[in-house]
């Protein structure tokens, strides 16, 4: 729910006494969102009630009223009615409790994340290390220790990462199953525990895989490459992200901590805490205004750039507002405080962004998104596979359908599919950092591909943020290098931006340079000098005219005022021994590259909006310089109704990026689709955004989100060919193959799988270092992508695919052709005898052996004393064996069935010396 | 992705893991806990728990409302 927020305090409606005002009133004992509704249902039935809003995270009700039909206490009496009471007022004694609260959980939540990262990557190396340890012993051929040996020796390793490391995607896969859906973490658990329940049961009782005709191959390197991997992709996505809560506290140090309270006997630094509504503060130059407030004494020039980006300080005088965590320039002055704790601007602003952050919706992950339909696929073909072999297979019907179930179940989850989405976002990341874009972590990626509008705020972002002299009107008798001359002199002591303007543009001319005597500024309008003799005014209309300068009626100069006015420019007037001599319009010039941003956004099909706080006129102005429609040009606007727009043109289906410079846009950074920073921007801004953008060159914009679409589409390219070399083997696996060429799943075959498919995965990110982001190359200039460049897309990733077909070719081809040099034996076996006796075999070369069963029941043929030579065959069917044995010697072999080597079921292989 | 959980509204005793089925809000409740704070109450033969007080009171300005069958509870 989002509550409109405001920052007019309640105590200070705008406008009319008739005009609704807003309160928001802490509400204590809130639970779930029945509270919620029912407290605002009571709360809208209250007469004078125009809008309840009720914040269950906040725990504040916002209501607009009309303070002479409804009172205060009319309200309190709807919440208690509704059987809730406002938090005890002690919330408000310790107006800074509630921000420092803020900041204890910030700290925890920190401490938190960063020890789960260690966690992940502890558990992802200790994973891929077993992972490549089970792997080297179970492929490594040899004739020395038995599978089942093997088998029993990596169960407890395996069985350790299954439950160790494996633990967190059970606890995620339960919470996704009691939502009745499945995500990512369903299938990695769907996957690692069939392979590793699978591998468990052949370890603890092969024999009912041998007397079936199985091999008793075990799946665990496959259960911990899996764990090891997803965690390492998640770890390495954990690590691309940074901080937000960081936005947070950075607003919170931009307080100060204590105040300058003015007292009967002189001053006093109190805690800022102490502070009350109507107290007197004195600021002297160089501090931070330490709370909200109304000048009462003094004038000054306040920097507010922290909270609103605006380069120029804002003049205050008697009767003006200041902002807690602005900075006082020029002066002293007192003023008298209106808000304290969380009613002041910055404690509003503060709020804004952690609301904003906590409503944005998270994207589903995209291997979430494929999970969802891919598991229950892949149980129901798994399901179909135990049928057709329940059905139709030959015995033992169980043992048999059972492990098509499983195998089909653990070659679903391809361990790249962990990769698929860490691998695009780092080198996707990487490429922008090198580009000045900083992307942060995969939902920004996510995010940024999906934009179709851009809001720019445009003090610092499209404009340049320094107030530059544009045009130089003379009056009737003047002449320019004469007031340009004098103007600058009495301006050179001045560091106010207007001034800096006028004495650059001097400087150009070699002007400027005399010695001002009696220099006396007021601040707010201008200032007074004597150079060379002459006295010299320099400032607003007003000025000179208090001063009672002749000739403001000069036509030029009155017709250049009104076209500034116009235009949005500032006038700064001069007036030479008492008659007005020129007239500078000054404005804040856009950047050069900004118009061909714009241009490059508009040729993408992405709107552009222009929303400031500046004025209306000085906006418009811009907006039209920049080629930006006037409709979607917005000045005079503030913070919150920043974050008001974001969210009114996202309600029109709009994915919008926001981006902006200064604190007072981070509520709207928060609250757009993408929050982008731009330049040398607030560290608050930055923190608050998705994507911050190093240089100042508004062009990195689309940068940003051209390197964003390109990765999105690798990332997707990634999930398919992660996903494709799996499926390839899904029929093999349910055991469409086996009756044509007696084909199954085998360990071998789901490694070739994972290996392929990771090294598709991590090519074809890497293939992302080629694109230029940086501002300006025509990669970066453009969304749409020419088809020549699509078809490498596609034609890559195929040319990996052939690779991988050519390597298998070629070890298939290795295979048959140590097959064809190697020496042929046949041995049948028959009900209770063996073809033969005796066979010779030479030491040192292969020996394809081809055991055929002719009998009625499952034979075996098994040699004493060398491990792993051994073969096994259902009636009917034949086994292949190839082995090697490098020790001449007589060894004896026989059939394990029970009675059968005792029946004659016996021989003697005989290897000689080769 | 907030899911509706699919459960059945006339679920308030204790589940599989203790819990109790808040039956306006769907929250999942610890019975102990919510006797302990008040936040029970019998209606007919059965005892309903609560996460709060605002369900507890909006339960018992219309037990039928959230006993229907076709009630669905929601957040």
């Amino acid at each position: 729910m989002q509550t409109p927020v405001t920052l007019n305090p309640p105590d200070h409606p705008a406008g009319e006494p008739t005009d609704p005002a807003e309160i928001a009133l802490p509400i204590a004992g809130m639970t779930c969102a029945s509270c919620v509704n029912r407290i605002e249902r009571f709360l809208s039935k209250t007469p004078g009630v125009e809008l309840a809003a009720v914040n269950l995270a906040t725990e504040v009700a916002t209501i607009r009223y009309l303070p002479d039909v409804a009172t205060r206490a009319d309200l309190v009496g709807a919440i208690e009615s509704a059987g809730y009471e406002l938090k005890p007022s002690g919330a408000e004694e310790q107006p800074d409790a509630a921000i420092e609260a803020v900041d204890a959980a910030m700290t925890a939540d920190d401490l938190e994340r960063v020890r789960t990262q260690r966690a992940l990557a502890i558990r992802a190396g200790v994973s891929i290390a077993v992972a490549a340890g089970i792997m080297l012993v179970t492929f490594w051929p040899q004739t020395v220790v038995p599978m089942q040996v093997v088998n029993w020796l990596v169960l407890f390793p395996a069985t350790f990462i299954q439950v160790w490391a494996g633990g967190g995607f059970y606890r995620a896969a339960w919470r996704a199953l009691r939502h009745s859906s499945a995500n990512m973490d369903s299938l990695v658990v769907a996957g690692t525990s069939a392979a590793w329940g699978y591998s468990v049961f052949v370890t603890l009782v092969p024999q009912a895989f041998v007397s079936a005709g199985l091999e008793p191959v075990t799946y665990f390197d496959s259960s911990t490459i899996i764990v090891g991997l997803v965690l390492l992709g998640r770890w390495l996505e954990a690590r691309a992200k940074t901080r937000t809560a960081g936005a947070i506290r950075r607003l919170i140090s931009l307080g100060a901590k204590t105040a300058r309270l003015v007292g009967p006997d002189g001053d006093l630094d109190v805690e800022l805490g102490t502070v009350r509504p109507g107290d007197l503060i004195r600021v002297r130059p160089g501090e931070k205004v330490p709370i909200d407030g109304i000048v009462v004494e003094g004038t000054s020039a306040v920097d507010e750039s922290m909270l609103t980006g605006e380069a120029l300080p804002v003049d205050k005088v008697v009767g003006d507002e200041v902002i807690g965590a602005t900075l006082n320039r020029t002066g002293t002055f007192v003023f008298r405080v209106t808000r304290v704790g969380a009613d002041t601007a910055l404690a509003r602003i503060v709020e804004m962004v952690r609301r904003a952050q906590g409503s944005k919706a998270p994207i589903q992950r995209m291997v979430d998104r494929i999970s969802e339909v891919f598991v229950p696929l892949v149980l129901g073909l798994g399901a179909l596979a135990f049928i057709l072999w329940f059905a139709l297979g030959p015995d033992p019907r169980l043992t048999l359908a059972l492990t098509a179930f499983v195998t089909v179940v653990v070659i679903a989850c391809p361990c790249a599919m962990g990769l698929a989405t860490p691998t695009a976002i780092m080198v996707g990341t990487g490429r922008g950092a090198e580009a000045g874009i900083l992307i942060r972590g995969g939902e920004a990626l996510e995010s940024a591909g999906r934009i179709d509008t851009v809001i720019f705020d445009k003090t610092g972002t499209l404009t340049l943020g320094r107030p530059t002299v544009e045009r130089t009107v003379v009056a009737a008798g003047a002449t320019l290098a004469d007031v340009v001359d004098l103007a600058a002199s009495a301006e050179r002591g001045s560091e106010h931006p207007l001034a800096r303007a006028i004495v650059r543009l001097a400087n150009q001319d070699e002007l400027g340079f005399r010695t001002p005597d009696a220099f006396v500024a007021d601040p707010g309008h201008g200032v007074s000098a004597t150079v060379a003799g002459r006295m010299v005014l320099v400032g607003t209309e007003r000025l000179l005219r208090d001063r009672g300068t002749a000739g403001l009626d000069d036509t030029a100069l009155v017709t250049a005022a009104a076209e500034d006015r116009a235009a949005g420019r500032t006038a700064v007037w001069v007036a030479v021994d008492g008659r007005a001599a020129a007239l500078f319009s000054i404005a804040d010039p856009v950047r050069p590259q900004a118009r061909q941003a714009i241009a490059d956004l508009a040729r993408a099909g992405i709107e552009t909006w222009l929303v400031s706080g500046d004025q209306p006129a000085t906006v418009a102005a811009v907006a039209e310089q920049l080629g930006i429609a006037p409709e979607r040009a917005r000045g005079g606007v503030l913070p919150a109704e920043k974050a008001a727009l974001v969210e009114e043109i996202r309600g029109r289906g709009r994915r919008v990026a926001m981006v902006g410079d200064g604190v007072n846009d981070s509520p709207a950074l928060a609250s757009a689709d993408l929050g982008v920073a731009i330049g040398s921007g607030s560290d608050v801004a930055v923190e608050a955004s998705d994507v911050t953008l190093v240089g100042d060159d508004p062009r990195a914009v689309l940068g940003a989100l051209a390197l964003s679409r390109r990765t999105g589409s690798v990332l997707r390219q990634n999930l398919f060919w992660a996903f494709a070399y799996n499926v390839l083997l899904i029929p093999v696996a349910m055991g469409l193959f086996y009756p044509a060429f007696g084909l199954l799943l085998s360990p071998a075959l789901a490694a070739g799988a994972m290996a392929l498919s990771s090294v598709s995965v991590v090519s074809n990110s890497l293939r992302l270092r080629g694109f230029d982001a940086s501002p300006g190359s025509r990669g970066a200039s453009t969304l749409v992508r020419g088809l020549r460049a699509q078809f490498r897309d596609s034609a890559y990733l195929v040319v990996v695919a052939g690779l991988a077909v050519a390597v298998a070719s070629g070890a298939v081809a290795i295979d048959r052709a140590i097959d064809a040099g190697a020496q042929h034996v046949t041995l049948t076996a028959r009900d209770l005898t063996f073809s033969t006796a005796s066979i010779e075999v030479r030491a040192g070369s292969y020996v394809v052996l081809d055991f055929v069963n002719e009998g009625t029941v499952f034979h075996d043929w098994h040699v004493e004393g060398l491990a792993n030579v051994e073969a096994g065959a259902r009636p009917g069917q034949t086994e292949h064996v190839r082995f090697r044995i490098d020790q001449p010697g007589h060894y004896r072999f026989d059939c394990t069935v029970p009675g059968h080597a005792d029946a004659g079921m016996a021989g003697e292989l005989i290897v000689t010396r080769s | 992705m907030n899911r509706q959980l699919d459960m059945h509204h006339d679920a308030h005793g204790a589940d599989a893991d203790g819990g109790a089925i808040d039956p306006v809000c769907g929250m999942t409740v610890d019975p102990d806990t919510a006797r302990a704070a008040g936040l029970a109450t019998r209606h007919g033969d059965t005892e309903y728990f609560f996460c709060g007080r605002g369900c507890k009171l909006e339960f018992m300005d219309d037990p039928a409302k959230y006993l229907a069958a076709d009630y669905q509870p929601h957040m």
